[in-house]
């Protein structure tokens, strides 16, 4: 049975605009990267991440010129913003490549149009995310020491480390999602080579492709290729963040040693991720005219899904607030005390209505299908995630096992700046990649069509 | 829609060996009962459990399948029904371990209570009073949502209704919800008061995917079976049973995944409120049904599973579902005994006349139920 | 055909509509005996390449083979780091700390099970290749875009440049292209 009749008989809603055919669906896709008019907001929008990016620059020379110092760091709260915008990045680095992988595997038709950016928003996501453990190394200079190599000083890393872990989970992520990302853009790649008639672009493009002749043979090759990989991807996505759960929970901090952190981080993860494509999906097709593809199944089953991790992380706070008490350990109890009525209550509480209140209202189709609606909500649940990290960061730390060294933490403009200075790098690339690659993959995007199209005869291939 | 005459005949004779089988089993329990009460209920507690583990698996798979409309569910959405609808019976048959909570569970004991500060602690929760009304509630909302999710008013048994998905959606995704949530407390109530001094937060949801994954590898297995053997019950075709073998293979994946979690994270932390349950469970000869877990839980079913062709044969599909339904009354007996011999293995010949008792029984209800809805082909899937 | 001219062609190459056209043309071409025949297509077209005789990748193999190698080498890295090139006591830990080097030794089996994937995938497609004959035809352009070609190649036993323009021209192409070498 062919996946389009899956979506027939199951879906109403379609998953591309009528009227397409495949030169139209080409056209449209490739001709705001080739001959299209640069829109202004596109000017508009890079200057801003663009000047926000030189921030990021300032901050990093002023960090790496006097030193961490000039964080907010202290003694008991040794991981500040740093830590906490790493996890907050990783995490919305988590969706794009989960989208593309488990649909694929699913055989979900409606991940075709969202499938390419979201891979790309993954990787500068990962990208920004990166940065923050290298430059909280103090000297990051020295990054390389945390890789297994034969080095005169007869050191190695601590394989017992779930820090050494995350060197290994991160950096393996960012290969696999851009391999993955990659490999889908060679037959596009080949599409830009053939339709561009400037000589530059045609090189830069006919580089990139490969040689890409779509051959039948390459193309089964191709497919198998990137299923497998799919296949590899799905787990690794849930690996990734797991690991960077055990960052926390490993350690015997009360607050950050709980079980459930893998799968609860892995969930919020993927709620962050899902806010983040919509953040982003969201004013892209009102801008470039993509409603056509980008359809409201897409919005609301991108909304679906953020409900079902979104319950998933409310699950996880349940579990550690019920645990906290049951447990009957005085340190445990403490710690979710102070983070309901402690100095940081204000956080906790926002949080709380961010990412358990305002979520519940995704449970109803009025809001899912209303698009500045679930825009807000997309927006509110990127925020209530960024909070959900800063408690688990601070409020664990800065009151520990010894009261003499408590301490309260409170981030530096050097905190900050660098924070906004990596949304402007985030920008900034995600601008770069929808002026000068395809963000909807148009190969498989005349796949659906030809399989919506002739759904009778594409039965007889299977 | 009806059964042909010569599978009618093979199912009564099947159920007839199944109550009786269950019956035998149940008197020889009876004198159990009698010649040793503290045996017989931690017993008959994994008896009920690993029952009600597959019954209340099946009853998730079911939602899930309304939920999502997934084509993989299509074909054993009969058997996932007549596994979750024993969910009522389950709950009577319980009522023994009424009699016997003080011999399972430690908090149970008024006197052990007054000499711990800890139960102490914990008695607004763990106190015979409250833990039979949970045990009450719990039964009666699953056994609503059983009957609640497979109703159908307008069109007929067999036809896929469209009319009606709607409606089932909300239903089945709030019945998700609290499927999770009562089935957490229910695992925490049921197993993990059993060392009421150790507490992990993943285990609710570690249990009930080992329960998810065993409802729905009985439920493929007898299915595999039944559609082989049986007149007049529809063969699979090749490819819904390698989406039932895909998702089989994700299940597994997903409870290793949450036990490794457990594992790993109080075995890097080595504190000592938290390892005593791996010592209860990896020592004295436990750690061989560690091993066997390890191997037969996960390997072999992870790398029979990554076949396609394998995932092809009903035959070789319905022997790895049968291997993981073995596994877990394996993985059930791992997670209570040791509670009560901590570090040293030792089975009682109770602990697997239990579950042949109730499962005789069970068995006879799953048969009967599908006998009376047979899993004939549904109108309006496409093959 | 004089063997000059059949070194200066490097094959047949006719154009088509629809992937059906194509799948047609392909599965007659099969039957008339040629056996170094090649299928253009915008987009993975299933059957295509089963009636081209291709059912056997190898990319499965590949990938397995590459995450085994992941796995060995990854456990065996860090065991021979912990207990043989740098041992040191960690909370007391034992040195062979094997539930430890799962998480490693997941993240190297993926990494290399995907780099044997994306490698392999091009080795075996002969990617990248700068030059290939096809693309001195201008309309080839469209085999990236909407339309289905299907090239004969001369090393065929069966090719004559004439026959075999004749053959493809009875199957109903938009046109028909000598490729020259």
């Amino acid at each position: 049975m062919s996946p389009a009749e899956t979506s027939r008989a199951t879906e109403t809603v379609p998953v591309i605009g009528p009227g397409h055919s495949m030169s139209s669906v080409t056209n449209k896709i490739s001709s705001i990267v080739l001959t299209q008019k640069t829109p202004l907001s596109w000017y508009i929008g890079f200057a801003i991440a663009f000047g926000l990016m030189q921030l990021l620059l300032v901050s990093i020379v002023y960090l790496l010129v006097a030193g961490v110092g000039v964080w907010g760091l202290n003694v008991p709260v040794a991981w500040g913003l740093a830590i906490v915008n790493f996890v907050w990045w990783v995490g919305i680095g988590h969706a794009g490549t989960l989208i593309s992988a488990i649909l694929l595997l699913l055989r979900q038709q409606w991940r075709t149009s969202i499938n390419r950016f979201a891979e790309a928003m993954t990787l500068f996501a990962v990208a920004c995310a990166g940065l923050f453990p290298l430059l909280h190394l103090g000297r990051p200079q020295y990054f390389y020491w945390l890789m297994p190599y034969p080095s005169t000083m007869g050191v190695w890393p601590q394989f017992r480390s779930p820090l050494v872990w995350d060197v290994f989970a991160v950096s393996t992520y960012a290969t696999v999602s851009l391999l993955f990302w990659y490999v889908g853009l060679i037959p596009d790649m080949a599409t830009l080579r053939d339709r561009s008639r400037n000589r530059f672009a045609r090189a830069i493009y006919g580089i990139l492709a490969m040689g890409w002749r779509g051959s039948a043979r390459h193309w089964r090759r191709y497919e198998q290729a990137y299923l497998l990989l799919a296949g590899l991807a799905t787990p690794l996505v849930i690996s990734v963040h797991s690991v960077v759960s055990f960052d926390f929970a490993v350690s015997l901090l009360p607050g950050w040693h709980a079980t459930i952190f893998p799968p609860y981080f892995v969930a919020g993860a993927i709620f962050s991720g899902f806010a983040m494509v919509l953040t982003l999906a969201i004013p892209l097709r009102a801008v470039y005219g993509l409603q056509d593809f980008v359809t409201m199944r897409h919005i609301e089953n991108m909304a679906k899904i953020m409900l079902v991790s979104g319950l998933i992380v409310c699950y996880g706070y349940g579990m550690e607030a019920f645990t906290g008490w049951y447990g009957g350990h005085d340190l445990e109890m403490f710690v979710m005390s102070n983070r309901a009525f402690g100095p940081y209550a204000p956080y906790y509480w926002a949080l709380i209505f961010c990412n358990v209140g305002v979520t519940q209202l995704l449970w109803f189709k009025k809001i899912r299908t209303s698009v500045p609606i679930l825009f807000v909500v997309a927006l509110v649940a990127n925020v209530g995630m960024w909070l959900e990290r800063f408690i688990i960061v601070v409020t664990s730390l800065h009151r520990d096992f010894l009261p003499s060294s408590w301490d309260m933490y409170t981030p530096t403009f050097w905190d900050w700046s660098l924070y906004f200075g990596t949304i402007g790098l985030f920008f900034s690339l995600l601008f770069l990649f929808i002026r000068f690659l395809p963000m909807i993959s148009i190969f498989e995007m005349r796949e659906l069509l030809h399989d919506v199209e002739s759904e009778g005869t594409a039965d007889a291939h299977d | 829609m009806s059964l042909p005459e010569s599978t009618r005949t093979r199912l009564n004779q099947m159920i007839a060996m199944a109550v009786t089988t269950g019956l035998a089993a149940g008197v020889i329990c009876l004198i159990g009962w009698i010649a040793d009460g503290t045996q017989f209920h931690r017993s008959y507690l994994i008896g009920i459990l690993f029952w009600t583990g597959l019954s209340l698996g099946a009853l998730g798979v079911l939602m899930l399948h309304y939920l999502v409309d997934g084509n993989w569910g299509h074909a054993v959405v009969r058997y996932l029904e007549a596994s979750a609808r024993l969910l009522p019976p389950l709950g009577l048959l319980a009522l023994p371990l009424g009699f016997g909570l003080q011999e399972i569970y430690v908090w149970a004991d008024p006197v052990r209570v007054l000499g711990d500060p800890l139960l102490q602690h914990k008695l607004p929760y763990l106190n015979p009073g409250s833990f039979v009304l949970r045990y009450a509630a719990y039964f009666v909302i699953w056994s609503t949502l059983a009957f609640a999710v497979g109703y159908r008013r307008g069109p007929g048994l067999n036809q896929v209704d469209p009319g009606g998905k709607e409606g089932r959606g909300a239903l089945c995704a709030i019945g998700l919800v609290v499927f999770v949530v009562t089935g957490t407390f229910a695992a925490i109530d049921w197993l993990m008061s059993l060392e009421p001094h150790w507490f992990s937060t993943i285990y609710g949801c570690m249990i009930l995917m080992g329960m998810v994954l065993a409802g729905f590898a009985f439920v493929v297995a007898a299915a595999c079976r039944m559609s082989r053997h049986l007149e007049g019950i529809p063969v699979i075709p090749a490819a819904a049973l390698n989406d039932l073998g895909s998702l089989l293979f994700a299940f597994v994946m997903i409870w290793a995944y949450l036990t490794f979690s457990q594992f790993l994270l109080i075995w890097s932390a080595n504190i000592v409120e938290e390892t005593t349950w791996y010592f209860a469970r990896l020592d004295g000869g436990w750690q061989t049904f560690g091993i066997l877990l390890a191997v037969f839980h996960f390997a072999v079913p992870f790398v029979l599973l990554l076949s396609r062709e394998l995932k092809r044969s009903a035959r070789r599909l319905g022997s790895v579902a049968s291997v993981l339904v073995t596994m877990h009354l394996v993985e059930l007996i791992w997670l209570v005994v040791p509670a009560f011999h901590a570090g040293h293995l030792r089975i009682h010949w109770l602990d697997l006349m239990a579950p042949l008792a109730v499962g005789g029984l069970w068995f006879a209800g799953f048969l009967w139920q599908l006998s009376s809805r047979p899993p004939t082909k549904l109108e309006g899937v496409p093959a | 055909m004089p063997m000059t001219e059949a070194a200066r062609i490097h094959g047949v190459l006719a154009e088509f509509d629809s992937p059906e056209a194509l799948l047609q043309a392909t599965r007659k071409a099969a039957s008339a005996g040629f056996t170094e025949v090649e299928a253009y297509t915008p987009y993975p077209v299933h059957g295509l390449a089963d009636s081209l005789g291709f059912t056997r990748t190898g990319i499965p193999a590949l990938v397995f083979t590459g995450g085994l190698i992941g796995c060995i080498s990854g456990y065996l890295l860090q065991y021979w780091v912990s207990v043989h090139a740098y041992p040191i006591n960690v909370g007391g830990r034992p040195l062979h700390s094997w539930p430890s080097f799962i998480p490693v030794t997941f993240e190297t089996t993926v990494l290399c099970a995907a780099l044997f994937a994306v490698l392999g995938m091009l080795g075996l497609n002969g990617l990248p290749m700068p030059y290939h004959p096809v693309f001195n035809i201008p309309q080839f352009e469209r085999a990236s875009q909407d339309r289905f070609f299907l090239y004969i190649l001369s090393r065929d036993e069966k090719f004559d440049l004439r026959e075999t323009r004749r053959f493809l021209e009875n199957l109903k192409p938009r046109e028909v292209f000598d490729v020259p070498e």
